[in-house]
């Protein structure tokens, strides 16, 4: 029995179920045929990523942490200073900040991007970043904000291409401003449009290209209990293929004054645009359209994105749920995964000693 | 229930349901199985359409697949095949139930040697079973995860074989990833 005679095409059956990248690379790292065979990765599982040198300030080797959904292990992710800051959920490449210098490090690989700098003055820094790839490749921007303004940038080296666009910074840097009309709250790019949250949970659209306001959104029906004072919301904006997801955690407060989730009360929306119905009629307004199935995805969020997969890409992974993680008391995150299926159960997975951030989609390119 | 193919044979041939014997490479076992259950292998359908409608009277040889494998692989395709039309009440189980049995089986059935393993994900392969080569080859990846290079090597038995070069290409991937 020669286990490295295997059919090429067996080997990759085999590695097509590797959904962690560092068991795709040793399962290369094996023999020669089997490293010919699997010439290409399995898509992957998202890791949890721990925000970096919160813990020891001092350490200039600041590193973050990540726990593999897919293998459970965790291991160290070397930050390239002490003084960058990870700035949001990004896909196969963190967006750091070293104010004014942006950063986009893919952890795996150790590829480093540049980006121009920092539109936001010192006194009033960027605080949340992304770059959420679009699902067919065509250019997405960088988008940074705090709770006033939002910037975003489309030309920047391509991390996928491994190299700048060919486009030029263009006049200044480059950023454009989004005209937002009140406060930032959740946003996200999507299918060449920005949708912008406020503190009311109300949602303007803009066009990416023109910035022309495509539509507002008014906040999803919730249910009629007052708001009680000490009780948020918190939306995570979720693309979903074509179509834009928000998903609503509720948090209150219990009698100690501590913030507690309330897992069971996980609700999803669809966001139903309408466009070019006319706008006269109530009917046609935008509005979120509550959903009670995801069908065969698997949703994974953080505070306020996330982002979506077909389960069927992934070996032995059930559909219908929704992943999400919170912090407890003693700085151990707990991941979470809720099934939308009719009795919407919550259950609690192991989770890693970690003070976790964002979900990270690991990416060997 | 006759879930167990074994070299005497008794099939589905007291319901009436057409039949196909296999013999093994080395010619020392025939089984005979309900034809469902031997068609869940595209080798063996393509087999009995290439020969013509009589070629199950002698039996089909299958070259590469030694009893004591068949005999395991024809386990699994008796369990996992449809219920033919001529079923009796007692194989008509709920859906539900069926796949949750289904589950069952197939865990307790990769249980198994290292050598045994390799049979049957070759056998699989060879007789184009999908069930049974993605039941393996999932199998083969729990396994690997988890392991260094050297540990699967170990547990395979397997030699790398690469040159120098490939040493060095290969260290190179694997550091920056660790």
């Amino acid at each position: 029995m020669d286990w490295s005679t295997l059919p090429d095409y067996v080997v990759r059956l085999v590695s097509g179920r590797l959904h962690d990248p560092l068991d795709f690379l040793r399962l290369r790292a094996v023999c020669r045929a089997w490293r010919s065979a699997a010439a290409f990765p399995p898509p992957f599982l998202p890791w949890l990523l721990a925000c970096p040198c919160t813990a020891h300030p001092s350490d200039p080797t600041a590193a973050a942490l990540s726990f593999s959904l897919a293998s459970g292990a965790v291991r160290s992710v070397v930050a390239p200073s002490s003084s960058h800051r990870l700035l949001g959920p990004t896909r196969s490449h963190l967006l750091l900040s070293d104010n004014p210098r942006l950063l986009l490090l893919n952890p795996l690989t150790g590829a480093r991007l540049p980006l121009p700098d920092s539109p936001f003055p010192a006194s009033s820094p960027v605080i949340q970043g992304y770059l959420v790839p679009t699902a067919d490749h065509s250019p997405a921007p960088v988008v940074l904000c705090n709770a006033k303004k939002l910037y975003f940038h489309f030309c920047h080296p391509d991390p996928a291409k491994g190299g700048p666009t060919g486009l030029g910074v263009g006049d200044g840097d480059g950023w454009a401003e989004l005209p937002v009309p009140g406060l930032v709250a959740e946003n996200i790019f999507h299918n060449g449009k920005l949708y912008v949250c406020d503190d009311q949970g109300h949602v303007m659209v803009f066009d990416a290209a023109t910035l022309a306001v495509l539509g507002a959104v008014p906040p999803p029906l919730t249910q009629a209990t007052p708001p009680r004072r000490d009780a948020f919301d918190c939306t995570a904006l979720v693309p979903y293929g074509d179509e834009l997801l928000c998903v609503i955690r509720h948090f209150g407060k219990d009698g100690r004054g501590e913030l507690l989730e309330d897992c069971g009360s996980l609700k999803v929306h669809r966001l139903d645009m309408e466009i070019g119905q006319g706008h006269d009629q109530l009917t046609q307004l935008p509005r979120w359209v509550q959903m009670r199935s995801i069908g065969d995805r698997v949703l994974f969020i953080g505070l306020f994105q996330g982002f979506s997969f077909n389960a069927s890409d992934f070996h032995g992974f059930k559909g219908h749920c929704i992943y999400f993680f919170k912090l407890e008391r003693d700085k151990r995150s707990s991941i979470y995964r809720f099934s939308s299926m009719e009795d919407g159960h919550t259950e609690e997975l192991p989770g890693p000693w970690m003070h976790a951030c964002t979900w990270f989609v690991p990416s060997l390119s | 229930m006759a879930a167990a193919a074994d070299s005497s044979g008794d099939g589905g041939t007291s319901s009436g349901e057409k039949t196909i014997v296999l013999v093994s490479s080395d010619n020392s076992a025939r089984f005979e199985v309900r034809e469902a259950a031997a068609l869940l292998s595209q080798t063996v359908r393509r087999m009995i359409d290439e020969a013509g409608a009589d070629a199950s009277g002698d039996g089909i040889t299958l070259p590469d697949v030694d009893a004591k494998t068949l005999a395991k692989v024809l386990e699994y395709c008796n369990k996992h095949a449809p219920a033919s039309s001529s079923s009796s009440a007692a194989e008509a189980a709920p859906p539900a139930e069926g796949e949750e049995d289904l589950e069952r089986f197939d865990r307790e059935f990769v249980r198994v040697d290292m050598g045994t393993l390799y049979s049957l994900v070759t056998a699989a392969s060879y007789l184009k079973i999908e069930g049974l080569l993605n039941l393996t080859c999932q199998t083969i990846a729990d396994m690997i995860k988890g392991k260094t290079p050297e540990q699967i090597r170990k547990t395979l038995g397997i030699t790398s074989e690469f040159t120098p070069e490939e040493e060095d290409e290969v260290r190179r991937e694997n550091a920056w990833a660790f």
